[in-house]
């Protein structure tokens, strides 16, 4: 069974043209890189195998579950408990540190605990000294960081990652590639990456162009 | 309550005190509207009990001709002035009824530091339960025993001596020829009897000479009923020897049927009052005043006949403290009515702004929540966080109300006879006060909470702000 299958998917936002997107699937220990200029795409291909669309047609499957015929709640559950999303812009829960974002997303899920985890995750994005901090206090390279750190807060089965490497420069995003391939190989993390950031496209055999 | 609600309550109250302008506000314009009803309760509260304290087995208040509701305040509650004072010999003729069970004389006119002096027999701290600390109850003209409350603040101790001023206010004519002298201390009751200074009747007598007696015709008096021992026994009352009434058979049976406790008719009573007034006593005390006389009766039916034959037939007063109070409540609480009408619409104001509060929290933090589900919470879970945070605004917009309320109990300029005991206990209103600020609380939260419900997660994150 794929790890994740992408099957006959179409999405129309309303009156603009339909969008048809070839089938792909990714096998338990691979990652994607999806790349493709802006307006091709990319970000609702990945909100749709976020489940933050609903397709007009065609199944997102992860590990054989069909996401688009969640109900709400169990889409809910399923996203906090095994996806990690990173977004094009830095979104963060406003007026808590960024370390409570952290918690946060452990605790929507249902992981009361995990600071060990958190702290090494913090250690190797190298944004310790920052966790008390209000997200408004933090550069926009700094956001990233934390948005990758929260990604991976809750040991997601796949992370979708939306141009994430924008914000950071040549030295954080090999970090960023090494901390990729590390959480695949110790927490079987895949990640699926939109990005026009060719820097990354050295790093990853699989390609899904748009 | 598991933990995922508690961390929802928790993010509530983070998300509340990053904005705290605005939660200021919220919370502030809803204690408003919570401390102005909660103030009517604690006014309200605080009356009912000291009238129940400070009324406690006085049936009716005889005293000069004027308001019923003057005489009640002045001899019962020491809050107004007297409507002036009635000769003692009168009283005593009232006193004779044998439907009366006790009669306490009170005579007033003086104050030490604005704090009311008292001629009044031992019966009368004795009718409140009061206990003394230390000493003993006034014995001896002169004497005075004083509450807790005036020794407080006065500092005045035992053996301590001190002269009373002319009327009510601490400025007046002062009468420093006469030096009351502490015999006695009492306990802080939470009454009336905590701001009064108890001293014998003959004492108010003996400092206005010329205002209640004649000194020199009261030690010249021949008594035929029973030799006085000291000056205090002008203050009993004589009330057990009118003349018989056993020449006249109907005031006979009239007379049986109340020794046997039956009922009697207003016309039997009206008639054997008059009997008794017109009884010619020969009176020990033509040139005596008292101020008022409080009055405890055998039953309630004799209570209403003696009033009307007082009012009807002699130029005294008589007043039910019950009814004059029951007057003076129902014209308060058309203030309070008023007040709460006013309360009420503040805390719906509030109510709309907590609305407003949320709906702004609600429009600029679409992203926060969009962001939320994406981690994970549930639609019942973004809800419930705009839900407690309504309901947070709100119990805090109370609790706060409840705080302001009584300090602002404290801070006004308080009627004596009303006490503080009671401000540290919630009252049943408040209580209620508190289910309906919470209901408000949630009614003003259901709309951004069904909102936030309702997010399009992918539209939040990707709209342009």
């Amino acid at each position: 069974m794929e790890h994740i299958n992408v099957k006959s998917l179409v999405f129309e936002y309303p009156g603009e043209k339909e969008l048809s997107f070839a089938d792909f699937s990714l096998n338990a220990g691979e990652n994607l890189l999806i790349s493709g200029n802006s307006g091709s795409g990319k970000t609702t291909l990945l909100h749709l195998m976020a489940g933050l669309l609903t397709p007009e047609k065609g199944s997102v499957c992860y590990t054989g579950k069909d996401i688009s015929i969640m109900d709400p709640g169990e889409l809910d559950r399923f996203r906090g408990e095994h996806i990690g999303m990173i977004f094009q812009k830095h979104y963060f829960i406003n007026g808590i540190s960024v370390l409570e974002n952290l918690k946060a997303a452990r605790r929507f899920a249902g992981n009361k605990n995990g600071h060990a985890w958190l702290t090494t995750l913090m250690e190797q994005l190298e944004i310790t000294h920052l966790t008390h901090k209000k997200p408004h206090q933090l550069s926009e390279g700094e956001q990233q960081r934390f948005s990758i750190a929260r990604a991976l807060a809750n040991e997601p089965g796949w992370v979708l990652a939306d141009e994430p490497t924008s914000s950071i420069d040549d030295r954080r995003c090999e970090q960023f590639v090494k901390l990729i391939n590390q959480s695949l190989s110790d927490k079987k993390t895949s990640w699926i990456i939109a990005t026009h950031d060719q820097r990354l496209k050295q790093y990853f055999n699989n390609i899904y162009p748009l | 309550m598991n933990y995922q609600h508690m961390y929802i309550l928790k993010l509530a109250i983070q998300k509340l005190r990053s904005r705290p302008g605005s939660t200021f506000f919220s919370v502030l314009l809803f204690a408003i509207g919570c401390s102005i009803i909660s103030l009517i309760i604690i006014a309200e509260k605080n009356l009912q009990q000291s009238v129940e304290r400070n009324f406690s087995g006085i049936d009716l208040v005889v005293g000069a001709k004027g308001s019923p509701l003057q005489l009640i305040l002045s001899s019962v509650l020491h809050a107004d002035y007297p409507t002036g004072n009635i000769p003692l010999a009168q009283a005593e003729q009232i006193t004779r009824n044998p439907l009366v069970k006790k009669a306490i004389p009170l005579a007033l006119g003086d104050n030490y530091r604005g704090f009311r002096i008292v001629g009044a027999p031992v019966d009368y701290p004795l009718l409140y339960d009061a206990q003394l600390t230390e000493g003993s109850w006034h014995n001896q003209v002169l004497d005075a025993v004083v509450g807790a409350n005036i020794q407080r603040s006065t500092g005045l101790q035992l053996g301590d001596q001190f002269y009373g001023v002319h009327g009510f206010r601490e400025t007046g004519h002062a009468h420093p020829e006469f030096l009351y002298t502490v015999t006695g201390i009492m306990e802080r009751s939470g009454g009336i009897m905590d701001n009064l200074i108890i001293t014998p009747v003959e004492s108010v007598w003996k400092v206005h000479g010329d205002h209640y007696h004649d000194d020199h015709q009261h030690d010249d008096h021949k008594h035929d009923h029973h030799p006085h021992n000291n000056d205090l026994d002008h203050a009993h009352l004589h009330n057990n020897d009118p003349q018989n009434p056993n020449e006249d058979p109907q005031l006979l049976e009239i007379k049986e049927k109340i020794e046997a406790g039956e009922d009697i008719s207003f016309e039997e009573m009206q008639l054997y009052q008059e009997f008794l007034l017109q009884s010619e006593t020969p009176s020990v005390h033509a040139d005596l005043e008292i101020t008022a006389m409080l009055l405890q009766f055998r039953s309630p039916a004799g209570m209403i006949q003696l009033t009307r034959t007082i009012n009807e037939s002699t130029r005294l007063q008589a007043a039910s403290p019950a009814l004059e109070i029951n007057r003076l409540m129902s014209l308060t609480s058309t203030g309070f009515d008023l007040l709460s009408v006013l309360a009420w619409i503040i805390i719906i104001i509030s109510g709309v702004n907590i609305f407003i509060h949320l709906w702004n929290v609600l429009r600029q933090e679409m992203q926060d929540i969009a962001l939320m589900r994406v981690m994970g919470a549930g639609r019942a879970t973004v809800f419930m966080l705009l839900l407690w945070q309504g309901i947070i605004l709100a119990a805090a917009g109370w609790l706060a109300g409840t705080i302001l309320a009584r300090l602002v109990w404290l801070l006004l300029p308080s009627f004596h006879f009303m006490t503080h005991t009671s401000l540290m206990m919630l009252f049943a209103g408040e209580a209620t006060l508190l289910i309906f600020a919470l209901i408000t609380g949630i009614i003003a939260s259901l709309i951004p909470a069904w909102n936030a419900y309702n997010t399009d997660v992918h539209y939040s994150l990707t709209r342009k702000q």
